[in-house]
């Protein structure tokens, strides 16, 4: 497969997924700030842009975070590259660069959703709400996900967009942990039922509430909603699950290229899984949460530069044969 | 007639505006191989029609079959307007036609193979020496080449006009990299999902195998007769107005689409960068101008291009389809010789004729075309899509002077030609039929043979009373039926 096409399928993916973490990043802190939308919200909604890590670009046009400019900002803004608006966009230009390589279905369904999204206007979406706004691009979202995997062929291109679908999400679940962890780590003297609401906000946006009620048998605590949004082995969102398709998909990938051995960006997948199979949550991890998501993004950042780096030449010169 | 009431009457009141009409011809009843399709046409309501027509675009928005004008801002895509009235042509008429057109594209062919090499038609002065030397298109490096088979025009795009006689006439040659064939193919699949009852009543012949006709032309002319070559569509990137039809030809005959950065050229061959390593590329469809090809060979400040293609191609290991070079052929000054060419190289009368043409270039012609600017059209002839084109009759004093001056300074750079009342062809306005002027471009294909599917492109003009149909300038497309 052309490299161009295959590193266009992956940043599909990654773009459809940053999109709709975006908007669930969105989502989660006006469920957490839901009572409470005058000057006192500004702190969280501060959050949430210091968590997209654009908030040089954000005060650059935007006076104060408030509910309606970080909304603004995140879910429609033109000139904000992570915006919900521009990642489809983005997705759609590097699907329109392959549209003779996905099937027509994919591209449709994709075309509906740029559509979709960028006829919206900012009083549309304060209107309707910020749920209604993540419940659309979530569809949206999913619908793509769900004619990718049911009508294009299982072949290298759906390897390497399943790549850059689970290494977006792996790394945005961290981010959106992180976006509540600072305002949600201090220690409470008794029992805290704005923090628990918080963090139900949080499973809720990672789709996980359910299942976390499942799991843990009812109790909401910090540990275990880390925990579970990082860990759990079986659940789609969590970090652990996405770095494991990523290697999966990696693997794919190798044998379907017909090259011999694992590449890096596989190994570095595998060891970055296994790291975290054998994390504990406790004390000290939920101390240094941010410097562990941190380190987790990088962990990412790293796998993505390595398949780069195999797979799709950039500008480097001819790397081999001769 | 089974629409209810007033349905009957949707073309009763269809007038063509005193010229031939495509369904109609000079009379007020469909033209025999018409009769069916006017009799469908009439089984829908006007609102129906409506509805109908707007799913139509709505398809077209779906699909993304989209183009964007060079003259607008950068990356806005527009779909072509669609309308739903196929134009028609007849069987019998068609087969004289693609006899035509076939011999055309042979003299054109055979023209460029002789520029390239021995130049007999310059030396025995069929074609006068400056226009070639002049002609922009005109590639050196082509020079004592030899492509595969000998084919200079594997994808040929004829425009086609019917005169107000009747006549069908060719207007332009386009060699280089015509465009416009995928509009033809998804017109068609369109009709037959939004108005699968006219197929119903009248047979209409199939044009869905061009991507097999093309692919086959492209695997014939295979450096050294490869059976099994790679072949890859070449386009400059999504920015391309005609990307789609790029990745959609791709895509229909199952080659990568590769962009000139995928590309690189080593020791003579031509390879594309893939996930596994370097491969092999044996013939390039090449839908990028000449000038961005190769930075080494043509224009070196081109930033797009492969270093070194065209190294490959004179190495004989890559075909380019169609070659660099090929616009010679298509050069406005040169399509008011290609009469004489048909006659010079195949020693047969030219079966399709020409618009009438002069030359500001040659004295005899230069004083006739300024003394009547005012009644003929005069475009410029190295520009296509519409552009710098010059419409006496309806021109103002201050456009035609503007023009004068531009003819007196660059003569070699225009043509004139009659103003020619293009026929017409019923038209979705509304919720009625009126009449919009049409023209045609079928799509030749030369490899190892010769071939063309029955059907082409008609754009139409849908402002009333315009004899401008370029998508650039408010045309519009339609289904084009070779019918029994």
């Amino acid at each position: 497969m052309l490299s161009r096409v295959a590193e266009a399928c992956f940043w599909m993916g990654r773009y459809i997924e940053r999109a709709e973490n975006v908007a669930r990043i969105l989502d989660v802190n006006h469920q957490g700030v839901i009572e409470n939308t005058g000057p006192e919200a500004e702190p969280s909604w501060w959050s949430v842009v210091a968590t997209t890590g654009d908030a040089a670009e954000f005060f650059r046009r935007y006076p104060r975070p408030t509910e309606r400019h970080v909304t603004e900002f995140l879910a429609l803004d033109r000139e904000n590259p992570n915006s919900v608006a521009r990642c489809v966009t983005a997705a759609r230009e590097n699907a329109r660069s392959i549209r003779d390589r996905i099937s027509s279905e994919t591209w449709e369904e994709l075309n509906r959703f740029y559509h979709t999204v960028n006829r919206l206007a900012i009083e549309q979406v304060m209107r309707d709400g910020a749920y209604a706004f993540s419940r659309a691009v979530r569809n949206g979202s999913h619908l793509v996900a769900g004619v990718v995997d049911n009508t294009m062929p299982h072949d290298e291109g759906w390897c390497f967009l399943r790549a850059g679908r689970f290494l977006e999400r792996a790394g945005m679940t961290a981010r959106i942990v992180d976006s509540q962890a600072a305002l949600l780590t201090r220690p409470a003297a008794g029992p805290d039922y704005a923090a628990t609401h918080r963090w139900i906000a949080v499973l809720k946006s990672a789709s996980g509430y359910e299942a976390y009620r499942k799991a843990h048998r009812g109790t909401i605590t910090p540990e275990g909603v880390v925990g579970f949004l990082l860990l759990a082995e079986d659940f789609p969102r969590s970090a652990l699950a996405c770095v494991a398709e990523v290697e999966a998909a990696l693997r794919s990938v190798r044998t379907l290229v017909g090259l011999p051995g694992p590449d890096r960006a596989s190994r570095e997948a595998g060891a970055l899984a296994a790291r975290l199979r054998y994390t504990e949550i406790g004390g000290s991890l939920m101390a240094d949460l941010h410097q562990f998501l941190d380190g987790l993004e990088t962990d990412c950042n790293d796998v993505g530069d390595a398949l780069a780096a195999e797979y799709f030449w950039g500008r480097v010169p001819l790397r081999r044969g001769a | 007639m089974s629409g209810g009431l007033g349905v009957s009457t949707l073309l009763a009141s269809y007038r063509a505006p005193g010229c031939y009409d495509e369904l109609f011809g000079f009379r007020s009843e469909p033209l025999p191989h018409c009769v069916a399709l006017c009799d469908a046409l009439q089984q829908l309501s006007g609102d129906e029609w409506q509805r109908r027509a707007a799913l139509a675009d709505r398809v077209f928005h779906d699909v993304g079959v989209t183009f964007t004008l060079t003259a607008d801002e950068a990356g806005v895509e527009r779909t072509i307007p669609f309308d739903p009235v196929p134009r028609v042509v007849a069987a019998a008429e068609w087969a004289e036609l693609a006899r035509g057109l076939f011999q055309r594209v042979r003299a054109l062919n055979a023209f460029l193979w002789d520029v390239y090499h021995e130049q007999r038609c310059l030396r025995d002065g069929v074609v006068p020496r400056w226009v070639v030397y002049t002609g922009r298109q005109l590639q050196r490096p082509m020079m004592g080449l030899d492509p595969p088979l000998g084919v200079y025009t594997h994808v040929g795009g004829i425009d086609l006009i019917r005169d107000g006689e009747g006549v069908l006439r060719v207007l332009e040659d386009n060699v280089r990299v015509p465009s416009g064939v995928s509009y033809m193919l998804q017109n068609r699949r369109v009709m037959t999902r939004l108005f699968p009852e006219l197929f119903r009543s009248v047979s209409v012949r199939s044009v869905d195998h061009y991507p097999d006709l093309l692919l086959s032309t492209l695997r014939a002319v295979a450096p050294r007769g490869q059976r099994d070559p790679s072949v890859v569509v070449l386009t400059p990137g999504v920015y391309n107005s005609a990307y789609f039809e790029h990745a959609f030809l791709a895509q229909q005959m199952g080659v990568p689409l590769v962009e000139p950065d995928d590309l690189l050229v080593r020791n003579a061959r031509c390879e594309m960068r893939t996930t596994r390593g370097p491969e092999p590329v044996d013939v390039i469809y090449r839908r990028i101008d000449d000038d961005f090809l190769d930075p080494l060979t043509f224009r070196s400040d081109s930033v797009l291009g492969v270093p070194g293609l065209m190294h490959a191609v004179r190495a004989g290991n890559l075909a380019l389809a169609n070659p660099p070079g090929a616009g010679i052929a298509d050069d406005k000054v040169m399509y008011r010789f290609v009469p004489d060419l048909v006659r010079y190289y195949l020693g047969e009368p030219a079966i399709l004729p020409n618009v009438e043409t002069y030359l500001p270039a040659l004295a005899a012609d230069r004083r006739r075309v300024l003394d009547n600017l005012g009644d003929l059209v005069v475009k410029a002839a190295n520009e296509s899509g519409g552009y710098g084109m010059l419409m006496g009759p309806f021109a103002s004093r201050e456009e035609i002077a503007a023009y004068r001056e531009k003819i007196l300074a660059h003569p070699r750079d225009f043509i004139a030609q009659p103003l020619i009342r293009l026929s017409s062809c019923p038209t979705l306005v509304g919720d009625r039929f009126e009449p919009r002027h049409v023209d045609l471009r079928p799509y030749v294909l030369m490899g190892a043979e010769q071939s063309l599917v029955p059907g082409g492109l008609t754009r139409v003009a849908l402002r009333p009373g315009s004899l401008v149909v370029n998508s650039s300038q408010g045309g519009g497309g339609k289904d084009t039926w070779v019918v029994e």
